[in-house]
């Protein structure tokens, strides 16, 4: 296929470069009509008319009359952060921090002296760059321009810092605080005094890029650390964080230890450790969330997703990426952890030392003898793993975690994490779909589905701002043309209201010949909300079921429809609402459960072929990729995946079993119950004489999935099964809430 | 290939020379407002997202490398993140109303009759390709990039673009049908 690639490469070479069509089209093979007619749709295209010219904008304009006016006044004075309210307050700064021109006149002789003894004396410097990489730049005011840093080179207030692309330096407070500046960054420094041997008074400007602070406790009352961004500003009496600034000027701050007081826009907010907050310009910081920073080797980079060693990782357009990556680069990438349990990157900068290492912050959710699950993400735990002598689910707790060579992902050290600070009371909005499923049978290939969405705060406080819709599609995706929803969002939804939506989906005309009881999945969820720290989780699942009457076999005209057959088409598509899910205990199948539909590889519902947890997970319990996948796109989250085959392995039960007690609403406790792994008052039995072992062995695995003629699409709900062996329903709905790694 | 504006100019805009600015906004808009009318399938809103392109350039303009990629590359490189980012808010894709008359062309030759290629009919048929074989498309045939830059635009390899540009000619054969051949 490359060779192809190229031959059409080298054809449209030609074109390019003045051959007429003619002699392109004479020079390709013949036979190949394909490629004659892609050469005739490259000089179609290459002759479209060119669009109309369009108007200048009278805003470009005016920036570009105001970007001459600001570097102007930069070439007249010393710099000053742009944002012009900020700068109004900043100007008299030091000069109301600094009693007396004798102080002044002192500082100067201070630094004169300093300059001359440069290297020599550096822990009497208040800052000094320890070290460097790449170009580093200093410079004190426009006249004399940026000059090349170095090493044991003192920093003075009225100073920038800038950094260009693969660069970081380090620098040292004197009294031992510490400050990494990243590469593509830029630091300004308003205020710095050492008015004692502790009490230093620190106040920094951050235009752009990542730093990363490590603050010794303040030790007296007059000590501050204070970093102002574009939107906000930053201030900590002992603590260690990282400020992330993008051009347009939001900002990312995320704390490792102790809090930092984040203001912007006349609003604050304490973040904790292991929790993170934005800033905008304009707007009061946003809710706190779940923090996370990855090391390691960038081996995939999508347009929206990136891989970092085994993990998957969302950029968005507001990641700030302060570097060209390719991919084999060593990175570290902050972020926030999602609820469902995917990684969305804040910031990604280049790594300063060669380790792979992972830490997050989350709530642990689930905790079996192995396996733990923290918002979504499962771990290894091990007599190695350092931990708290009294942990629960519930905690807030830090994950630092490495990947073995045999893809286990195991805890190396626990941490418990300070609750949250509820000082400030943040909206709560909870977003839910009801009902959360909803099936349509028919044989037409346009649908219209109406689906309501009900905002479930608690009090007025929670409107949710700034809803955005968004979808996947499940299975059969290649037979759909075209999927809108109208709405697709909304500015804001009051506590109690119910909005409605409906869903187009227009399908390909191959769908009426895909055969009956074909499904079509699409999920429907919210992409975003202003108002809430962790993505909303509810679903709105709805199937569409293929219906159309199959072909009259002319081989066997006195075949006569298998029971189970659906009724013929009909014109009009019948649409219900699936029953909830009853909650069922299945203690042990007679037979293995039917293992999830095998999905073809390119096709499958993860979006990244191959998925690399997918792949992982196959690796440590040695099944093939296609069984965990098909776990995956059967409605399992990845961490849910990691619990259930980790557990059937202690327990002897197969993961079929498992998966089948998720599925009817047992919680993880109450299936580990079951399976014995947990004192309990009524164990639940499990013969694991008659269970399949854990992992299916390679005969199970291809079992086929089962034929949809095997399910009566309209029979009753599931009823209730008393504890005995009993078989899983083939395609039950998923279980209401999902944890961990699913698919929005 | 269209012509690049010189380093010197450049430099003098990240100076913030009025003159060079002003060069850089007149030399390139069509450039990105044809990007993004193509690639979003709205022309009102493309010409809005190309002053925004143009607002964010200015800022960023002192922070471009000469010489690290041309400037042209560097441009739709944002402009392409903007488009992105637009997509993802307004659900542009989602909310296209696909032209009734513009079916997929699954019959053979002996049946398809060949059509002039108009912008509406080129924009309406892109907006049916992945993100990826829609921005190859764009850039190449009719951005005039070469491959080289291409690849540096969308930070993907050459022989990734070759593939993409193949299947982007592809799939967009299937709808549009043979074309008339009035050019050449």
């Amino acid at each position: 296929m490359a060779n192809r690639d190229d031959i059409l490469q080298k054809s449209i070479a030609l074109l390019e470069s003045g051959t007429p069509l003619q002699d392109v089209l004479d020079q390709l093979p013949p036979e190949d009509t394909q490629l004659h007619e892609l050469i005739r749709l490259t000089a179609a295209i290459r002759a479209v008319p060119a669009l109309p010219a369009i108007q200048g904008d009278e805003r470009v304009y005016n920036l570009i009359q105001a970007q001459a006016r600001r570097q102007a006044r930069n070439s007249s004075r010393r710099w000053r952060p742009s944002w012009p309210d900020f700068l109004r307050r900043k100007q008299t700064m030091p000069r109301l921090a600094i009693p007396g021109l004798a102080l002044v006149a002192l500082t100067i002789l201070v630094f004169i002296w300093f300059m001359a003894y440069d290297g020599q004396v550096q822990s009497a410097h208040a800052l000094t760059i320890t070290s460097l990489r790449g170009e580093i730049s200093v410079t004190t005011d426009a006249d004399t321009g940026w000059q090349p840093a170095h090493e044991g080179l003192p920093l003075t207030a009225g100073q920038r810092l800038r950094s260009g692309p693969a660069s970081m330096a380090s620098l040292q407070f004197a009294d031992g605080s510490r400050l990494h500046l990243a590469a593509n960054s830029e630091l300004a420094i308003v205020q710095l005094e050492q008015r004692q041997a502790e009490t230093m008074i620190v106040e920094l400007v951050q235009p752009v890029g990542q730093t990363r602070h490590q603050v010794n406790p303040a030790r007296t009352a007059a000590a501050s650390y204070l970093v102002h961004t574009p939107s906000g500003s930053a201030e900590v009496r002992g603590t260690t964080f990282t400020i992330a600034v993008a051009a347009d000027g939001h900002a990312y701050v995320a704390v490792d230890e102790g809090s930092v007081l984040v203001k912007s826009d006349s609003a604050a907010v304490t973040i904790g450790a292991g929790r993170a907050t934005q800033t905008q310009l304009g707007q009061a910081p946003a809710a706190p969330v779940h923090y996370f920073r990855s090391q390691g080797e960038l081996l995939r980079q999508g347009e929206e997703v990136w891989q970092v060693d085994d993990r998957l990782i969302d950029i968005t357009p507001k990641t700030i990426l302060n570097d060209a990556f390719v991919v084999g680069d060593l990175v570290q990438i902050s972020g926030q952890v999602l609820r469902d349990g995917r990684w969305q990157a804040y910031s990604v900068e280049l790594a300063t030392d060669s380790s792979h290492q992972a830490a997050f912050a989350g709530v642990l959710q689930v905790m079996t003898p192995r396996i733990w699950l923290v918002d979504g993400i499962s771990v290894g735990i091990t007599a190695a793993t350092e931990q708290p002598a009294y942990l629960s689910t519930g905690d807030l707790i830090r994950v630092v975690y490495t990947t073995g060579s045999d893809g286990r992902r195991l805890a190396q050290l626990i941490e418990l994490l300070e609750p949250a600070d509820e000082t400030t009371r943040l909206p709560r909005p909870s977003l839910i779909f009801k009902p959360d499923e909803l099936e349509v049978a028919g044989c037409q290939t346009s649908y219209r589905l109406t689906g309501s969405l009900t905002n479930r705060g608690d009090n007025p406080h929670d409107a949710a701002a700034d809803v955005e819709l968004g979808y996947t599609l499940v299975g059969s995706a290649q037979f759909v043309e075209a999927v809108s929803l109208d709405p697709a969002g909304w500015a804001t939804l009051a506590s109690g209201d119910t909005v409605t939506v409906t869903v187009q989906v227009d399908l390909l005309p191959a769908w009426l010949e895909a055969g009956p009881e074909t499904e079509l999945k699409l999920r429907l969820y919210i992409v975003s909300e202003a108002n809430h720290p962790y993505q909303h989780f509810s679903r709105l699942t709805m199937t569409l079921v293929q219906s159309c009457a199959p072909p009259t076999p002319t081989a066997a005209p006195t075949a006569t429809p298998l029971p189970t057959q659906r009724p013929p088409a009909t014109p009009a598509a019948t649409m219900t609402a699936r029953p909830s899910p009853v909650p069922t205990l299945v203690a042990t199948a007679t037979s293995p459960a039917p293992l999830p539909s095998p999905t073809p590889p390119g096709t499958d519902c993860t979006g990244v072929f191959p998925h690399p947890e997918g792949l992982r997970l196959a690796q440590v319990y040695g099944v093939p990729y296609a069984e965990i996948i098909g776990w995956f796109c059967d409605g399992f989250g990845f961490g849910d995946i990691d619990l259930a085959y980790g557990l059937a392995q202690d327990s002897g039960a197969a993961v079929a079993t498992i998966f089948a007690m998720r599925r009817q609403g047992l919680s993880w406790g109450e299936i580990m119950q079951a399976l014995g792994l947990l004192p309990g008052p009524t164990p639940t039995p499990v013969n694991p004489t008659t269970t399949p072992p854990a992992t299916a062995p390679p005969a199970a695995s291809s079992t086929p999935p089962p034929t949809p003629t095997e399910e009566p699409d309209d029979g009753p709900p599931p009823s209730i099964i008393p504890p005995v062996p009993s078989m899983t329903p083939p395609t039950p709905p998923p279980p209401p809430a999902p944890a961990g790694g699913g698919p929005p | 290939m269209p012509e690049e504006v010189t380093a010197a100019v450049i430099k003098r805009a990240q100076s913030g020379d009025t003159a060079a600015l002003t060069d850089l906004y007149e030399h390139y808009k069509s450039d990105v407002y044809r990007y993004l009318y193509y690639r979003l399938g709205l022309p009102e809103i493309a010409e809005d997202i190309t002053t925004e392109v143009f607002i964010r350039v200015i800022e960023n303009l002192p922070r471009y490398q000469i010489g690290d990629a041309p400037f042209r590359a560097w441009l739709l490189q944002i402009t392409r993140n903007l488009a992105i980012d637009t997509v993802r808010k307004v659900n542009v894709r989602q909310e296209i109303e696909l032209d009734v008359n513009l079916p997929t062309h699954s019959a053979g030759p002996e049946t398809a009759v060949e059509q002039i290629l108009t912008t509406e009919r080129l924009q309406q048929a892109l907006q049916r390709l992945t993100a990826d074989q829609c921005d190859v498309v764009i850039l190449r045939f009719l951005a005039e990039m070469p491959i080289s830059q291409v690849a540096q635009t969308l930070n993907k390899s050459e022989s990734a673009i070759k593939a993409l540009q193949a299947r982007g000619l592809e799939a967009l054969q299937r709808i549009l049908g043979p074309q008339k051949a009035t050019y050449g």
